[in-house]
């Protein structure tokens, strides 16, 4: 901050001075002037930052589509599908009325209880929420009315609008077993919480000019409505246009096409298409269309429409009347191609004109006047979230759903004389909207039959290994892209993203740069309503297209209006219609995330209000100065105001990627120009996520350093929640004494990482030492670890169910026999249980020793008459054995069940864990190390204040590295450290390394950051000055611990008898194929035969001399005796191969020679 | 090592829980070794062993202990201790070789503090010397008149809520540093070696001018005198027997004259 009043009084003094010239020379500054003077900048302008988190928050864009989804686009569904009828009764109906959901709740035993997430989590169950409808149907002669019938329930997203989390305060929160800090946006199925990943994809219904396989240019339209989804393609081949669609066999030349369309005289359709200037070539294109139009004797509508309808590819199989090809063709027109352009009543009018369009955009490709565009461009992407994503689920599961109704009534309906009267609500099953949308999101694949839609892997489960880890996998974005497709393009940064998607975040390897995060004030809008705005554009001067001839279409001084990539209409003053269009929203009178953009270049407006938009908030800059002031900040600060007040008062506005085109976007208020500045950035650390947010002074460091940090960010240990206790994960992993950074950032405190941190402030030493410290090793400090430096909790789940046999016998968890028995063995074994047959919490579990001693039924067949036969039943010991590498203690075991098992037991595990040499630390730099040593700290070097490092790196790794940012937080928190505050290493901003290099002069040390050391060894002092101060460290989930691994022998494969693989099979380490040919090239054959058979499956085969079969010792069945015979030593494998061979008919034969007598 | 076995040592200051001091006549690897000893080889007393009865809080039991270790113990009769695992009385621990404490809190309120001041020691009756052995409270500077009001509340240990409770015995023994940090008697130590300044004093006597030299004097902060009857350049005799020391900006002044 202190930099920024500097420049302030920089700034005064600069007004000092324009003063006094304007005294002397009485002269009165124009105007114009007056604008160049500096703008003084608004102090402390990040904090709209937090002010946005707090509106939007982290993963507001998940809840929020999730909120749309649930309280609009369910009953949209509804509508759309709102009747079932019956065939064989005409007069029976159902008609839904209405659509609601309910609160999350579960149904055990009939009875119906509200759950809270927590509940979920430990018991396994799906949190989820009934889906009422209100129904009219025909009973009989009667129509009746029902409230409130479930038809199903659908998974309830936490902290949405109908969780029950939503609205309560932290204390509240706690009390029901949540973290206030979770951020919520995920789901929870079967126990386990689960994130629909945002889905990145092109835009639907916008024209795209592309380059097909073939090199072709083309103009592609991906057209989406509710229906139907295809892709519409006009081909320029040869000089001639071909439209070229899946339900068309062949392509088609456009002039067809037109005339088709009712557009049948030639000039008509010049005029539609509208020459571009200087343009000859398009003549020949109009005259080898009239060609081919003439060869193909197609000269009117009827022939047009008879010659597309002969082409149509049908899909229909054995449908019972056929239409004749002119309907074919008119009905593939109006519905299939193009289909987002609705076509009433056969006017084809509008759709005549977007295709037109279409050509008129290939053409000025064709003509080299444009390139083809953009297609990584931002601006072109949609980003679907689980709103989106349900809610293609739902409708199809809804028609599933009603397709089964409406079967289910043919089928009742037309017997002849029925029983009872029918009552359709009473056959409404709930389970296929239920169990389809939790199969959905508990496996990630999504199956949307009437789009043939397959995808796997849209739910991952959310990662708790740190709260990082949590809120970065919120933020993620993924492809669509193949990714073994060895492409750039969609992989690298482009321009477009900027403030958008975080440029450091991203995986490296296959996914590199598919997989993108959120920058932190990135906001993903939701649909909004089309027809007010529609009515609001033909109220600002839009005129009905089809009131127009082609000719005036193309004047170049009208402009085409396009909402959403349909056809509106055109403007003859195009900035007006811009100007008053942002003007109304600025006043709030549309909605604030609807976007306008001017094409000049294509004489086209586009407006958008569709939802997947990325926007992000921008001050609003007016005559060269920004409207948002130092009050209003102030305001802010003091909680009076909030962001929407300012979005609503015209202050901050939304803007998307392409309406970013018509903006000039200043970074600083230094950069702002008087005329032309429209938008001032809030503030540049926006620009990076969450996970980048957290490394210190990132501009400082070489780009990929910062990458590896926000990878290694999300594997660090630390605290996960404050619920981290009560969370029956499967493995969990705590840092005992997790620290605050010193070296702090903005975007940490806005994430509230300072509150759940992932790390250790540690002492470093940048200096070599004793050779264990080369490749990234690192030295660390016994005493700092006997003082709990680095010291972790490993917490594993141990889960099982009891199960009910169909017999009526199930599982028992029971005394041990230690409790009867008295040999020493059985004791030691069940040492650790009690007499329910459950450890005891807090006691000690050696390896081997059992946690649970379960019992299962040896009968689980037969049926049982009678409750005493059930009772009778023998039961077989079931323990639980515990297999770890060390001694680990009981931390809990929740007793549970839900509707799938009988008794559901989980046990946690506990294991503390020091560090020791191999366990993996990284400083927030992408610097990453093992430790190589463990140094008592009499050994350490130590400074005259006494101070010993908790960590000594090798300077080496810097040189290559460049991770001068590093250095940075080493100095700053070493001011820090001794100033006894925080210091801020924000991105782009942060604590000058001046300051901070005063601060270490002002309390006796060394402006350089350099310490005099002395070698704990000897006492002499060291050679150089090192350089040492606290750096904050990680500790990263890799551990040697579980990671070690070694055998001498141990369990073998059933099928080929070798060693098993993997050291969780305590498997034997490969001699692989590389390793074998070293072998060869050195010639060391008895050590190859050593290793890879008789360390491995060496095997006694019995061969027969005679037919060379494998056969048993002591008979060959194909020569019929036993006479050649012979022992011999082979890979078990290659028996098998042999034997399999065998059995598809081939003879191995293994040829024996007689050793020599010698 | 020229005086190993003939150091002197001056004690410049010496407070409850801090010394100064200077040691001369010896090497640099006897001050190591002292500081060295003094970390790794000095027997203290520590917490070693916890018999965790009950812990309802939210810390787990090992945390909890590790954290009782750490509590640092009077430790001033820890010579007349044995260490357990020689110890010739008894088998597992006992009054010569262990001492002790107890820590029944439970929490009544809202919420409340464990401390150091919630350990009990309950071999104080059992014997003077297991007596002696107290969990220190404050960290830093010892000031007689602290209280629980000024700064003497304890060493926390862990917080806890409505209804919590932990009670546990813990046994400490006599250890030393190597074993583990709990036992280093120290926090930081350290030297510094004063450098050691020598004249050339016949080259200064031979090329200065008598003014010069009495320049010379004036800048060396009384470590240099003039002899009276050969008006050559001597050094005081309290710098030679190193009671005063040259400070550095000393020498930077000479060297400016």
């Amino acid at each position: 901050m202190s930099n920024e009043l500097n420049k302030d009084d920089v700034f005064q003094a600069e007004d000092l001075n324009l003063l006094k010239e304007t005294l002397f020379e009485k002269e009165k500054l124009d105007k114009e002037e007056q604008l160049r003077k500096p703008i003084k900048s608004i102090a402390e302008k990040w904090l709209l930052i937090p002010a946005f988190l707090k509106l939007r928050g982290l993963v507001k864009q998940h809840i929020e589509s999730f909120n749309f989804l649930i309280e609009k686009e369910l009953s949209k569904i509804v509508a759309a599908n709102d009747k079932v009828t019956c065939d064989a009764d005409q007069s029976f109906y159902l008609r839904y009325l209405g659509i609601r959901v309910g609160t999350p709740s579960i149904e055990e035993d009939l009875v119906i209880s509200k759950v809270t997430p927590q509940e979920c989590r430990l018991r396994d169950l799906t949190y989820a929420a009934p889906i009422y409808v209100d129904v009219r149907y025909t009973r009989g002669k009667e129509v009746l009315i029902r409230k409130d019938v479930a038809i199903g329930r659908i998974p309830i997203m936490l902290r949405s609008s109908h969780c029950i989390l939503t609205g309560k305060k932290d204390g509240q929160l706690a009390s029901l077993g949540e973290c206030p800090l979770d951020p919520g946006g995920y789901f929870i199925i079967r126990g386990t919480e689960r994130v629909i990943l945002i889905q990145e994809q092109l835009s639907k219904n916008r024209i795209i000019i592309e380059e097909d396989k073939k090199g072709n240019y083309c103009a592609t339209v991906t057209s989406s409505t509710h229906e139907r989804k295809s892709r519409t393609s006009l081909v320029y081949k040869s000089n001639n246009i071909y439209l070229r669609h899946n339900s068309l066999v062949d392509d088609i030349p456009i002039w067809i096409v037109f005339k088709a369309l009712e557009v049948e005289s030639d000039q008509e359709i010049v005029q539609l298409i509208g020459l571009i200037e200087e343009e000859y070539r398009s003549y020949y294109f109009l005259l080898n269309h009239k060609k081919e139009c003439i060869s193909r004797h197609v000269q009117n509508r009827n022939e047009a429409l008879e010659y597309i309808g002969s082409r149509v590819r049908l899909f229909r199989k054995g449908y019972s009347f056929r239409r004749s090809t002119i309907e074919e063709a008119q009905e593939v027109l109006a519905g299939v191609i193009l289909s987002h352009i609705p076509t009433y009543q056969h006017n084809f009018r509008n759709k005549s004109i977007y295709l037109a369009f279409m050509v008129r955009r290939l053409l000025t490709v064709a003509e080299n006047l444009t390139t083809v565009d953009d297609k990584d461009y931002y601006g072109n992407k949609r980003l679907e979230l689980a709103g989106q994503l349900l809610s293609l689920l739902f409708e199809d599961l809804f028609k599933k759903f009603n397709a089964d109704l409406k079967r289910h009534a043919d089928m009742v309906l037309s017997k002849p004389n029925r029983a009872a009267q029918f009552d359709i609500v009473k056959c409404m099953r709930p389970d296929t909207i239920s169990v389809g949308l939790e199969n959905a999101i508990g496996t990630g694949n999504w199956t949307v039959k009437r789009f043939r839609m397959h995808r796997a892997g849209i739910t991952q489960v959310l990662s708790r290994l740190s709260y990082i880890a949590a809120l970065g996998m919120m933020t993620r974005i993924t492809s669509q892209f193949e990714k073994t497709r060895k492409i750039s393009g969609p992989r690298s940064l482009q321009g477009s993203q900027w403030g958008l998607l975080c440029p450091s975040d991203t995986p490296e390897g296959e996914s590199c740069g598919l997989v993108k995060n959120l920058a932190l004030t990135a906001h993903i809008t939701t649909d909004a309503e089309e027809e007010p705005l529609i009515r609001l554009c033909y109220i600002l001067g839009v005129e009905d297209a089809t009131l127009f001839s082609g000719d005036e279409l193309n004047n170049p001084s009208h402009f085409r209006i396009f909402l959403n990539g349909k056809f509106l209409g055109i403007h003859r003053n195009a900035s007006y219609f811009a100007n008053i269009f942002r003007f109304l929203r600025r006043k709030g009178a549309i909605g604030e995330f609807v976007s306008i953009f001017v094409n000049e270049a294509e004489n086209v407006v586009y407006l958008s209000c569709d939802s997947g938009r990325i926007c992000r908030p921008l001050i609003i800059v007016e005559n060269g100065k920004p409207k948002v002031t130092q009050q209003y900040i102030e305001q802010l600060e003091r909680n009076q105001l909030e962001f929407t007040d300012l979005v609503q008062q015209g202050l901050v506005e939304y803007l998307d990627v392409n309406e970013e085109n018509n903006a000039l976007i200043a970074l600083s208020e230094e950069n702002i120009e008087p005329c032309s500045t429209t938008h001032l950035e809030i503030s540049p650390l926006a620009i990076l996520g969450v996970c980048a947010g957290v490394i210190p002074y990132p501009h400082h460091n070489q780009s990929p350093r910062n990458t590896y940090q926000c990878a290694m960010g999300k594997q660090a240990i630390g605290f996960i929640g404050y619920n981290q206790h009560l969370r029956t994960d499967t493995l969990l992993y705590l840092l005992t004494y997790a620290q605050k950074p010193l070296v702090n950032t903005k975007t940490i405190s806005f994430i509230k990482y300072d509150e759940l941190p992932g790390g250790q402030n540690a002492i470093v030493a940048v200096m070599s030492y004793s050779g264990y410290d080369i490749e990234d090793a690192l030295i660390l400090n016994r005493s700092s670890l006997d003082r709990g430096y680095g010291r972790c909790c490993v917490v594993r789940k141990h889960a099982f169910g009891l199960r009910r046999y169909p017999n009526g016998t199930c599982d028992r968890v029971c005394r041990p026999p230690s409790f009867s028995e008295s040999s020493e063995r059985t004791h030691m074994k069940f040492a650790c249980l009690e007499e329910d047959g459950l450890p005891k919490v807090g006691g000690r579990l050696s390896p081997g020793q059992a946690y649970v001693y379960k019992e299962t039924p040896m009968d689980t067949m037969t049926t049982m008459t009678s409750q005493q036969s059930i009772q009778q039943v023998g039961y077989r010991p079931q323990p639980f054995f515990y297999k770890g590498p060390d001694d680990a203690v009981i931390d809990r075991v929740v007793v549970t069940s839900n509707a799938s098992t009988h008794a559901l037991i989980k046990v946690m595990i506990r294991e503390t864990r020091t560090p020791e040499v191999g366990d993996k630390f990284s400083s927030r730099h992408g610097q990453k190390g093992v430790c190589g040593l463990i140094v008592p700290q009499e050994d350490m070097p130590f400074n005259e204040q006494g101070i010993c490092p908790d960590i000594i790196m090798n300077p080496h790794g810097f040189p290559s590295r460049m991770t001068v940012g590093k250095l940075l937080e080493l100095m700053a928190g070493k001011a820090g450290v001794l100033s006894g505050e925080f210091k801020n290493g924000t991105a782009f901003d942060g604590d000058p390394l001046e300051d901070c290099a005063s601060l270490l002069v002002q309390h006796g040390f060394s402006y350089t950051g350099k310490d005099f050391l002395y070698s704990g060894m000897t006492g002499e002092p060291l050679q150089a000055y090192v350089f040492m101060g606290p750096i904050y460290y990680q500790k990263l989930k890799h551990m040697v611990k579980d990671k070690m691994h070694a055998r001498a022998r141990g369990p073998r494969a059933v099928l080929t008898r070798q060693p098993t693989e993997g050291r969780s099979r305590d498997g034997g380490l490969r001699l692989g194929e590389m390793e074998r040919d070293c072998l060869i090239g050195y010639g060391a054959s008895m050590l190859i035969m050593e290793r890879l058979m008789h360390s491995s499956d060496a095997f006694t085969a019995h061969v027969c001399r005679q037919c060379g079969l494998i056969v048993s010792k002591d008979w060959c069945p194909t020569c019929g005796n036993s006479l050649q015979i012979r022992p011999l030593k082979i890979p078990y494998a290659c028996k098998l191969l042999f034997q399999e061979l065998q059995s598809m008919n081939i003879w191995p034969k293994i040829l024996l020679e007689e050793r020599n007598a010698s | 090592m020229p005086f190993a076995k003939t150091p002197t040592i001056h004690i410049n200051r010496q407070t409850f829980n801090e010394m100064d001091f200077i040691i001369t006549d010896t090497d640099t690897s006897v001050a190591n070794a002292i500081r060295r000893v003094a970390i790794a080889q000095v027997p203290t007393m520590a917490i070693d062993l916890i018999h965790m009865q009950v812990n309802t809080s939210s810390l787990h039991d090992e945390l909890l202990a590790h954290r009782l270790g750490l509590i640092p113990l009077t430790s001033h009769r820890v010579d007349e201790f044995e260490y357990t695992r020689d110890c010739p009385y008894c088998s597992d621990h006992c009054l010569h070789c262990s001492v002790t404490f107890e820590l029944d809190v439970q929490c009544t309120e809202e919420a409340m503090t464990v401390t150091s001041q919630d350990l009990v020691n309950k071999s104080a009756h059992e014997s003077q010397l297991a007596a002696s052995v107290q969990p220190v409270h404050f960290s830093g500077e010892y000031n007689p008149t602290l209280s629980e009001e000024n700064g003497l509340n304890g060493i926390v240990l862990a917080k806890l809520a409505k209804g919590q409770r932990i009670q546990l015995t813990a046994i400490a023994k006599k250890g030393v540093g190597k074993e583990h940090a709990k036992w280093s008697p120290v926090c930081t130590i350290s030297y510094q070696t004063d450098p050691s300044v020598q004249f050339n004093l016949n080259k200064l006597n031979t090329l200065l001018s008598e003014e010069a030299k009495r320049a010379l004097v004036k800048s060396s902060d009384e470590c240099l005198a003039i002899d009276p009857k050969s008006n050559q350049l001597i050094y005081e005799t309290a710098f030679t027997l190193g009671r005063i020391s040259l400070p550095l900006d000393c020498v930077k002044k000479m060297t400016l004259t």
